[in-house]
């Protein structure tokens, strides 16, 4: 318990102090933050330096797990119905601010979801990570993996130790997105398709399919499709991806979209087929309409050829 | 005279039809070898209009000049080629050498040598500086091109230009095989404006937020990969 004090001390100090640290010898004990350096603007948390894993089984665990973040197909290949990695949108392998960073996410678990009506681990929201934005139903194990499969550990690993200093139960300064405003006018898909065109298909194709890197693995994501995310993904609602397209996208221009151009190619993006929410399967597709979306998405709409959600 | 007057007529007929001749050769419908034989003639002695032999800086083999910070062209994609010499036409790539280069080159030849370019074999040796660069520097430029710097939102290079830095699509060309003067001067001019014609200003994006020290790291530790290394395992 001494221990334990002594530790949210020192990581309130460091919050405190823009992060100004006492040098460290390496190699750091997982509980005990790597020193970083300060800058005056700097309020923000930082995870551990690049490289400066822990020593023994558990930085292996780090290791592995960061490996599975960053080429998630990969890595744990049996879970992936498609081809995307956690760091597609967990930018800079989960350290980026305002890009739903790990190191914010690991001390506000575990916590009561609404997507579920229970208190979740961070084990079980990990899972939902594969049940979804992995697509795990299209891949070979059918499922995500077991919250004590190496998958799941690795991962842990690799997330408590980014978030190596962060107070538990605090939501930091760069959690999850910026706040991003409700837009002047009605999200606008044919804005969007234009805004598309003119900014995100040169990496994400003129048809969303996302673009592969002929040295191996793929470059870019796909956006919509058979080979993105499903229907039950966050990423699929129109506030949660504009909130995260305007502010990491284009890569490399963050913030540079209206929050208006951000709200449009959002509705663009998502008013394509994706693979099913595995929660339909339950009932029927209006059923899960009405249990599991709400106002910001554009599962069950109208389009041409039927309501959006059958998925492929 | 009559006999000179005769011999004017019999020259002036002889001239039209050479004339005639060179006319119908460069209609549109010309087959695939003689773009290479322009190009190859071209890359030699340059067009006769005042573009210069582009082998006589760009190598040989296409393989650039390391010292002088010409770079490899060979193996570069020839939409990439395309734009690059058209860029300097219009002077979006605002380049004192280059553009009295390409300014006398006609389309049909801009897209001559930007096949003939492409489809050279890339080069295998690296344009490595001499003396040999720091390993310091080496793994600064390292950790940059491979995990950028996102806390000042610099994305790693090989996001965009490929995991093993051969390029990605038309867009991105590889960085790979390419001396550090060529790099360094390219990024210089991304960040100052001097270069543009990137799509969306994505290139000009990123280079405003290097600095001196980010660019030398760069432009040595890129020109140390080869054009032909092997692909990067994950």
């Amino acid at each position: 318990m001494t221990r334990h004090a002594t530790l949210l001390t020192f990581a309130m100090l460091s919050l405190a102090a823009c992060q100004r640290q006492a040098p460290q010898s390496p190699p750091s004990p997982p509980t005990q933050p790597a020193p970083t350096p300060a800058s005056p603007a700097d309020e923000r948390f930082r995870p551990p330096e690049r490289g400066a894993y822990p020593e023994g089984p558990f930085g292996e665990s780090v290791r592995r797990g960061e490996l599975i973040f960053r080429e998630t197909k990969v890595y744990a290949a049996r879970f992936v119905g498609n081809d995307l990695s956690c760091s597609n949108c967990h930018l800079d392998d989960g350290r980026r601010a305002d890009s739903t960073p790990m190191w914010a996410a690991w001390g506000l678990y575990p916590a009561y979801r609404k997507k579920n009506g229970h208190v979740n681990t961070m084990a079980e929201r990990l899972q939902g990570c594969f049940t979804f934005s992995m697509d795990a139903a299209h891949a070979e194990a059918k499922q995500a993996p077991d919250v004590l499969d190496p998958v799941i550990v690795d991962l842990e690993a690799y997330i408590y130790w980014l978030a190596t200093g962060a107070p538990a139960g605090v939501k930091l300064k760069g959690q999850g997105y910026p706040e991003l405003a409700r837009p002047a006018a009605a999200p606008d898909v044919a804005r969007g398709a234009a805004l598309y065109e003119a900014q995100c298909a040169l990496c994400h194709g003129d048809q969303g399919q996302g673009l592969v890197d002929p040295a191996g693995g793929q470059a870019f994501p796909a956006l919509w499709g058979e080979r993105s995310f499903n229907w039950g993904a966050g990423m699929h609602r129109t506030n949660t991806a504009a909130a995260f397209i305007r502010a990491n996208m284009p890569l490399g221009k963050p913030n540079s979209l209206t929050v208006q151009e951000a709200w449009d190619v959002a509705a663009f993006m998502n008013r394509h087929e994706r693979p099913a929410d595995p929660r339909q399967h339950d009932g029927t597709l209006a059923q899960a309409d009405g249990q599991y979306h709400d106002e910001d998405c554009q599962y069950g709409d109208e389009v041409e050829g039927g309501p959006l959600g059958d998925g492929r | 005279m009559k006999h000179t007057s005769t011999w004017i007529t019999t020259y002036a007929k002889l001239m039209s039809a050479v004339a005639l001749i060179g006319l119908t050769q460069s209609s549109p419908a010309r087959s695939q070898e003689p773009q290479q034989v322009l190009a190859q003639r071209i890359v030699e002695q340059g067009n006769g209009r005042g573009a210069a032999g582009c082998a006589s800086c760009h190598g040989e083999r296409g393989e650039g000049m390391r010292e002088a910070g010409f770079p490899r062209l060979a193996g570069l994609s020839a939409p990439y080629l395309q734009a690059q010499l058209l860029h300097f036409q219009r002077g979006q790539r605002d380049n004192p050498v280059m553009a009295p280069m390409a300014k006398p080159l006609s389309a049909q030849e801009i897209e001559a040598l930007a096949q003939y370019y492409a489809s050279m074999p890339a080069p295998t040796q690296a344009p490595i500086p001499e003396p040999a660069p720091s390993p310091a520097l080496l793994r600064a430029g390292a950790r940059l091109v491979r995990d950028g710097r996102w806390a000042d939102d610099i994305p790693a290079c090989t996001a965009c230009h490929g995991k093993s830095l051969g390029g990605l699509a038309q867009a991105f060309p590889p960085l790979t095989g390419q001396p550090a003067p060529y790099i360094s001067a390219a990024l210089t001019q991304w960040r100052s404006g001097a270069r543009r014609g990137d799509p969306n200003d994505l290139m000009g994006a990123v280079a405003r937020r290097l600095s001196d020290d980010d660019i030398a790291a760069v432009s040595t530790y890129l020109s140390t990969l080869s054009a032909t290394a092997p692909k990067v395992k994950p």
